[in-house]
């Protein structure tokens, strides 16, 4: 049919056909219904979906009609009704309740402060809590990401507000959680070993340090070198837990884009995916690596779009030991 | 491992000038350990790569652009 045609029948069959079939199932006993809270209840009710649908030629439209009730699928008599209108040219399906698609968890605020979900300075979009690490000298808990997550690739002072969400994820500046206390700066000059940053926690401000949501519970640091097949997982802001597999160490001459320019990295953990998709993308910055007893073994901030065995990209992390080395941290759990 | 090691020392004398290098570490070959070497874009004429050095197989991998995460 053609699309004039098409949309004269929706109006024809929302305002004719449907209402007296809605009126006679619930003559008949009704719909089922969902509990919840009485306030949640608005007069919106999911019945029946109508627009158009492609038809059997480039310029040819068929009516769709997408029902959210077993009831009414079951109603030969308004599926009747609406095929006869509109000569068999139809599309039906039955697609039952459509929810809106919530953010998960990791792009959102958490109270207590949760590894793995989103954070960043002020000026920035958003990156991954890694950690939340004891400083050694004072003992305070400290945020540990990226410098490009947290010191806003050195352009940023010791005191900046750090943000729980990310400003990306709608973070603002009254979600400040912590301040930057140290990071290591990034030389777009000569071989770098690090992209790490800490930010003391606020006061008042809880965080649960042993919990990777997806994952398990964090075993400390690991100790032991790492090696070339290992086994590795991680939760982060935009990916969630993925799982992979070390696929080289001691990888020298890593460069990477940043805005600071093109930045050389030695000494690097490289990480493929085992999984369906990429092992990270952009916003896991700061995720602490896992190996197969969930003890931390690398910090994540960068990746490629191709390359690996399976074609889905690499991901660089820096090796924790250095990592809590340099900014005099240790983790939880240990 | 050792081995590896030292082909990694002995990479830049050996490689074609003008490869465009993001990242030479230690992989794995299978089972083995190996050279990897990662490569911003495909050479001009990739029969120039040695397939070993010193005995120690070398694996290349065309990553690209390598960004932040």
């Amino acid at each position: 049919m053609k699309l004039e045609s098409a949309r004269a029948l929706k109006l024809e069959i929302a305002s004719e056909v449907v209402p007296p079939a809605v009126s006679a199932i619930s003559a008949a006993g009704g719909f089922s219904v969902t509990t919840f809270a009485l306030h949640k209840l608005t007069k919106a009710e999911p019945l029946v979906a109508l627009g158009v649908a492609p038809g059997k030629t480039e310029n040819d439209v068929r009516l769709a009609v997408r029902l959210q009730r077993h009831s009414l699928e079951r109603s030969d008599a308004l599926l009747d009704n609406i095929r006869k209108r509109a000569r068999n040219e139809v599309d039906v399906r039955f697609v039952g309740r459509v929810a809106k698609h919530a953010l998960p968890w990791y792009r959102q605020r958490q109270r207590p402060l949760q590894c793995g979900c989103s954070v960043g300075h002020f000026k920035i979009t958003a990156g991954t809590i890694g950690a939340v690490a004891r400083q050694r000298k004072t003992g305070h808990d400290v945020i540990l990401s990226n410098n490009h997550v947290l010191a806003n690739e050195n352009d940023a002072k010791a005191g900046d507000a750090i943000l729980q969400a990310g400003a990306f994820d709608h973070g603002k500046m009254k979600d400040a959680v912590a301040k930057l206390t140290k990071w290591v700066d990034l030389r777009p000059n000569g071989a770098n070993l690090l992209d790490a940053a800490i930010a003391a926690l606020s006061k008042g401000i809880d965080a649960d340090p042993l919990d990777y949501k997806g994952i398990g519970t964090l075993a400390g640091a690991r100790i032991a070198p790492l090696s070339p097949g290992m086994a590795v997982s991680k939760v982060g802001r935009t990916t969630g837990v993925t799982r992979g597999r070390i696929s080289a160490i001691e990888l020298d001459k890593v460069v990477i884009q940043y805005d600071l320019g093109m930045i050389s990295f030695d000494d690097q953990v490289e990480i493929e995916s085992t999984g369906a998709t990429s092992f990270s993308a952009g916003g896991d910055s700061g995720s602490l690596i896992l190996d197969e007893e969930n003890r931390g073994c690398a910090l994540l901030f960068a990746g490629s779009e191709t390359g690996g065995s399976n074609g889905r990209g690499l991901t660089y992390a820096n090796p924790l030991a250095i990592v809590l080395k340099r900014l005099a941290i240790d983790l939880h759990g240990t | 491992m050792a081995a590896v090691r030292r082909a990694k020392e002995r990479f830049s004398a050996l490689m074609p000038k003008g490869l465009d290098v993001v990242g030479v570490g230690i992989g794995l070959k299978g089972d083995d350990p190996a050279l990897k070497v990662n490569l911003g874009t495909a050479p001009k004429d990739d029969s120039l790569l040695p397939e070993t050095i010193d005995g120690v197989p070398v694996v290349y991998d065309y990553v690209g652009k390598i960004l932040k995460r």
